[in-house]
């Protein structure tokens, strides 16, 4: 009788802010990269997500 | 994660002692056992209190001191001299992720003119690959930060339990729902999300300055001007998120306090009218004693007259003599004496002396004058008064059995309301009452502050939408302004997707938490045999993270019900998804729970969440999977049969750490067929006579 919600994966929400698919690699990236810096001290993730940034809309 | 030691030092009841937490050979039960009022719960919350903050009034009914330092010795301290120092600590171990870390928690309490002061001191270290500890980090929100990344605050309400919040958790108390909710955010990992709105706010933060910078270096002052405008604004809508945000939390906090104390007031309150109703009573009692005195003395008077009662006999024997002696009217001495005056009878016989003689003896034998009006007289009273002494008799007695009856019955209702009266103390009460006015003013306030925020919030959105439409616009010609405005309208989406994912992520999780509860319910609980199952309300908003068990038969039959008459689609024109309406009909069917039943609802939740921790996630990354340890304090007491069974069967399932305290002569016999198979190592608390002091010795 219990039913799931039908709420929307990451991906139907990317795409309803009309990100590119690049753009949306660059989003799943960065969440893997403050991921890593929440385990471990050395990354830098602001760092790393905005060199991605930058690269991506040079 | 999991807790490797725990080192303790005049902390509360442990002088000292050490418990080493390993599991070997997949044996993943350590077992406390110890007597009541051992030690085992100021054990449990150590863990609590080592990691964070920890209030001891929760410890009620055990030992009721408000500070970690052992009570024996803090007493010392009260009577010692001034400038007399003491302290305590505990040290924690634990690992993660293949490092092992270690908080120390030490508090020095020091004895000045006017009162004790304590100093409260956390360090956070590291052991690096070659075994050596880091250097300490002593800066509580650094501590704090680390820790919470590790195993986070709230998530020690789904994970470490006394039998007291066993019982509570699945209450319908503003605390328990705050509890449920707390665990559910911490366990969804809502903070990587956290995490990740702050790095892209740092970086929208520094696009804003790059462009002001720009703005400026190409003197258009106008464009410099709005971007500055646009970039403080953006601080203003973030100082004003956060202060919404904190002011919301403590508004929330409040709130929980107000309903708690609110509860609190009403049973004072009722006691107070009940104490009032037992003083009506008391003084009725009273007045009825008096009554009953005077009504006893009339009735010692009756019964003095009451030998009357037993004349009856004498009466009737009186009576028939008087019938029998019944002596004509005229027949007195004096007739009798006139006619021996006489020479003759009126009749004309002679009186000769045989006559004389004769009349003389009728002389004699006569009784005196009106001796049968007098006694009958006599005897009438006497009836009247035997009739008067009986009923006199009579009604006292029915008084007095009146009265009698009216005490008794007082006194019960005295016993009753007695038993009815919760003890106050009424300073408490007083105190209590002044922090609820206290607290409602202070939610006026934040109510307030809330929406005063709120409404700059909002306005200053608007304001920063029409600058960057008009920043925009002039940077167009601008190609490096261009360029750092398309990353700035990149991370802007990121931001907003990622509030959209937030919320979808918490709501999805409370979806996947329900389905392992309604699984663990029926692993562990009897009663999902009968058809019940167990629910944690996900939408309705006054209940939402209520833990509720209801009959899914009935639950089903309403449902149905709503269908087809209608009701169903009333709720869907109001808004309502299929899954609300049927939560909707889970709320109308809410069962209560006895004591045990409680239990066992949160160990079902217990054995959900650690569940759901424990899964690899399809969250597309944004969910870690966590391990987490479980430590729980009599957990079977108040459960018996197959539940007992089936929570002491699975327990070793709940977790890959299992840490249990139970007592050893009440529950340790009938439940250790079923646990000793997993268990590592065995810890008795030994609580030495007369002095609040347990000690801890490992069994080999």
């Amino acid at each position: 009788m219990m039913k799931m919600n039908s709420s929307n994966g990451i991906e139907e929400i990317l795409t309803g802010l009309e990100m590119s698919d690049r753009e949306k690699q660059i989003f799943k990236a960065s969440i893997k990269e403050v991921k890593a810096a929440q385990i471990s001290d050395d990354v830098d993730a602001k760092g790393s997500i905005f060199e991605m940034i930058r690269e991506e809309f040079k | 994660m999991r807790f490797k030691t725990i080192e303790f030092e005049n902390y509360r009841c442990f002088i000292n002692g050490r418990l080493e937490l390993d599991e070997v050979d997949g044996k993943n039960i350590n077992l406390i056992l110890g007597p009541n009022g051992g030690g085992k719960t100021e054990m449990l919350f150590a863990f609590w209190w080592t990691l964070y903050e920890f209030d001891f009034s929760r410890l009620r009914g055990k030992e009721n001191t408000p500070y970690a330092l052992n009570s024996d010795l803090y007493k010392e301290l009260e009577q010692g001299k001034v400038g007399d120092v003491k302290s305590c600590s505990v040290i924690l171990e634990f690992e993660h992720l293949n490092i092992r870390y270690r908080v120390k928690k030490e508090i020095t309490y020091r004895k000045t003119e006017k009162q004790i002061r304590q100093e409260e001191y956390q360090e956070f270290s590291y052991y690096n690959n070659n075994g050596e500890l880091s250097l300490p980090i002593r800066d509580d929100r650094e501590i704090d930060r680390r820790i919470n990344r590790i195993i986070p605050k709230a998530i020690l309400d789904g994970i470490i339990f006394d039998g007291e919040r066993m019982q509570k958790l699945s209450s319908a108390d503003e605390k328990s729902k705050k509890a449920i909710q707390g665990v559910i955010n911490d366990i969804t990992n809502v903070e990587l999300i956290e995490n990740c709105i702050t790095v892209f706010r740092d970086i929208r933060r520094e696009l804003n300055s790059s462009i002001s910078k720009l703005a400026n270096q190409t003197k258009q002052k106008n464009l410099e001007d709005i971007i500055g405008q646009i970039s403080a604004d953006d601080n203003i809508i973030e100082n004003d998120a956060a202060l919404i945000r904190d002011k919301s939390e403590r508004l929330e906090i409040v709130n929980s306090r107000i309903a708690e104390i609110s509860e609190e007031l009403k049973s004072i309150e009722g006691a107070r009218t009940l104490e009032l109703q037992r003083e009506n009573e008391k003084r009725d009692v009273e007045n009825n004693n008096k009554l009953l005195d005077e009504y006893y003395k009339n009735f010692s008077a009756s019964l003095k007259e009451a030998y009357l009662l037993n004349t009856n006999k004498l009466q009737e024997d009186v009576e028939n003599i008087i019938q029998q002696i019944d002596v004509p009217a005229g027949l007195t001495v004096e007739a009798v004496r006139s006619v021996l005056g006489r020479p003759s009878c009126i009749c004309g016989r002679e009186i000769g002396p045989e006559q004389v003689k004769a009349l003389n003896e009728l002389i004699i034998s006569l009784p005196p004058d009106n001796i049968n009006s007098t006694l009958a007289e006599m005897l009438r009273q006497t009836s009247d008064k035997v009739r008067d002494v009986k009923s006199r008799c009579k009604e006292n007695y029915k008084y007095i059995t009146n009265c009698e009856t009216k005490i008794k019955d007082a006194k019960d209702r005295i016993a009753s309301i007695s038993s009815q009266i919760l003890s106050f103390n009424e300073k408490e009460a007083q105190d209590l009452e002044s922090e609820n006015t206290s607290l409602h003013n202070e939610k006026l306030q934040l109510n307030f502050d809330i929406n005063r925020l709120k409404q700059e919030h909002d306005s200053t959105v608007h304001e920063r939408d029409d600058l960057i439409i008009q920043r925009d616009n002039i940077g167009k010609n601008n190609e490096e302004t261009n360029r750092l405005n398309s990353q700035l309208h990149y991370v802007e989406k990121c931001l907003n997707a990622f509030e959209i994912i937030k919320e979808q992520n918490k709501a999805k999780a409370l979806t996947v938490i329900n389905e392992k509860l309604e699984n663990a319910y029926e692993l562990l609980s009897e009663d999902a045999e009968l058809g019940n199952a167990l629910h944690i309300v996900q939408d309705d908003e006054e209940k939402k993270y209520q833990m509720i068990v209801y009959l899914k038969k009935n639950a089903e039959l309403l449902y149905d019900k709503w269908k087809s008459s209608g009701v169903y689609d009333d709720y869907l024109y109001d808004g309502l998804s299929d899954e609300q309406v049927w939560e909707q009909a889970i709320i109308e069917c809410a069962d209560s729970n006895s004591t045990g039943q409680s239990k066992m609802n949160t160990l079902a939740f217990a054995k959900a969440i650690l569940d759901y921790s424990n899964e690899q996630k399809e969250t597309e990354g944004l969910e870690i999977q966590k391990e987490y340890p479980f430590l729980i304090d009599a957990p079977f007491s108040d459960i018996a049969g197959d539940n007992l069974v089936k929570a002491a069967t699975e327990l070793h399932n709940f977790s890959g750490q299992i840490l249990l305290m139970i007592d050893e002569d009440k529950t340790y016999p009938s439940v250790k067929p079923y646990i000793s198979s997993n268990i590592n190592k065995i810890y008795r608390l030994k609580k030495q006579a007369d002095q609040n002091v347990t000690s801890i010795e490992v069994e080999e």
